[in-house]
């Protein structure tokens, strides 16, 4: 069988004049960053799947309009991050976390210690990030979890480099206080 | 990291990247773009939905009922609106890149259509366009031939028009709202908030107004 791999461009063109398989093929392209985003952003897979669908859909019904301007996926991602945007914080659920713990509970493996401090730890990431404001958020998700440039952030956000790296800033003084928090906390327990 | 404050910024960024790591969608997410429907949220009896939503849904169909009212009451209205034919052009042009870039300096409305529309397709030939005021609004009215029949194509502010879907695509054909009266048809809709509509003379299809802007996708037009 010959698998012909089509180019960004083309599929997106392809995409423009409303070929249903090219709409498969992007999204099938994509989902995994834009889903990464939405939870990251979220901390909910729920939410995610709700930002997923909403920013595909959306996808799908402006991509008439993609002029081409700028790099597709930074189009892409201008279009997560306003849906990400547009979930209400209050919506965010902290249950998930607590279920990626007991999962790895249930993790029938031998060294489920090690994943039960892993998920811990990754859920305490989680929960604190999920704290920061939107705008924090967002860029240390596109950060660390696109491993996108200040550069590229920049330009999703439309804002300056300089502006990012504050935010950045920020957001990092803000993890670690709280992450240290966490922890102290945990060892009083102990 | 057993204390977040007392390590250097890499170490964090390095603990933030491996926690934060890409994850792999969902299988179902596919299911859920094609067929749209939010999965009922967990954890909440579904009466506590139930009677907030059977009184949505019945507030919904009393709105739509009589909004479907007031359209039907109104759907010949624009006819009459409309601006009659006419070789009395602010802008004459057989050049849609011409007459789009100069409604935008007169008017500040993009007439915003998709690529590769039409106007070089054979059958549709443009004559010009004229400032009005449509329903309210400033518009441009855009006149051109489609073979035999007559076109005018008014373009316009979000409050202008006759029907609010915001679909774009082939769902918009579907979803358009079209008026009969004598040979005159009439299409209706909004899109990236501004308001287009159609009047189009031609005896035969409705259809053919539209190859200015889908010359090269008739198939999807549906409603004649």
């Amino acid at each position: 069988m010959v698998v012909v791999e089509q180019t960004e461009r083309e599929l997106v063109e392809a995409c423009r004049h409303g070929e249903p398989d090219a709409f498969r093929a992007l999204f099938e392209r994509y989902k995994d960053k834009v889903y990464s985003v939405a939870l990251r952003y979220s901390g909910d897979p729920a939410i995610a799947q709700d930002i997923s669908q909403d920013t595909f859909l959306k996808l799908f019904s402006v991509i008439g309009s993609f002029r081409g301007e700028s790099g597709f996926e930074s189009w892409l991602y201008r279009l997560v991050v306003n849906c990400c945007f547009d979930q209400k914080r209050g919506a965010r659920r902290l249950m998930p976390l607590l279920d990626e713990f007991l999962g790895a509970l249930r993790t029938p493996e031998r060294n489920v210690l090690d994943k039960v401090l892993q998920s811990e730890r990754s859920a305490q990431v989680g929960s604190v990030v999920a704290s920061l404001p939107p705008e924090q958020r967002i860029v240390i998700v596109l950060r660390y979890t696109q491993g996108l440039s200040y550069e590229e952030i920049a330009g999703i956000l439309g804002c300056s480099t300089g502006t990012i790296g504050s935010r950045l800033n920020r957001a990092h003084r803000v993890i670690a206080r709280r992450l240290a928090h966490v922890a102290g906390a945990g060892r009083r327990k102990a | 990291m057993n204390d977040g404050s007392a390590h250097p910024d890499h170490v964090l960024e390095r603990e933030l990247s491996r926690q934060l790591a890409p994850v792999a969608a969902p299988e179902d997410l596919w299911t859920r773009i094609h067929e749209p429907r939010r999965p009922a949220t967990r954890g909440i009896p579904i009466a506590w939905i139930a009677l907030p939503a059977t009184v949505v849904v019945l507030v919904a169909f009393a709105g739509l009922y009589r909004n479907a009212y007031w359209k039907a009451n109104r759907a010949h209205e624009p006819l009459a609106e409309l601006p009659p034919a006419s070789r009395d052009f602010d802008f004459r042009s057989s050049d849609f890149g011409a007459i789009r870039k100069w409604v935008k300096a007169e008017s500040n409305i993009d007439i915003d259509l998709p690529d590769g529309s039409a106007t070089s397709a054979s059958p549709v030939l443009l004559l010009g366009v004229r400032l009005i005021r449509f329903r309210g609004s400033p518009a441009a009215a855009i006149e051109y031939h489609v073979g035999e029949g007559a076109a005018t194509l008014v373009v316009s502010g979000k409050q202008a028009g006759l029907s609010g879907n915001t679909e774009v695509g082939k769902h918009l054909f579907s979803a358009m709202k079209s008026a009969g009266k004598d040979h005159q048809q009439l299409l209706s809709w909004n899109m990236r908030n501004q308001n287009y509509t159609i009047a189009y003379s031609g005896a035969k299809d409705l259809g053919g107004a539209c190859l200015l802007c889908h010359a090269n996708t008739r198939s999807l037009i549906t409603a004649n």
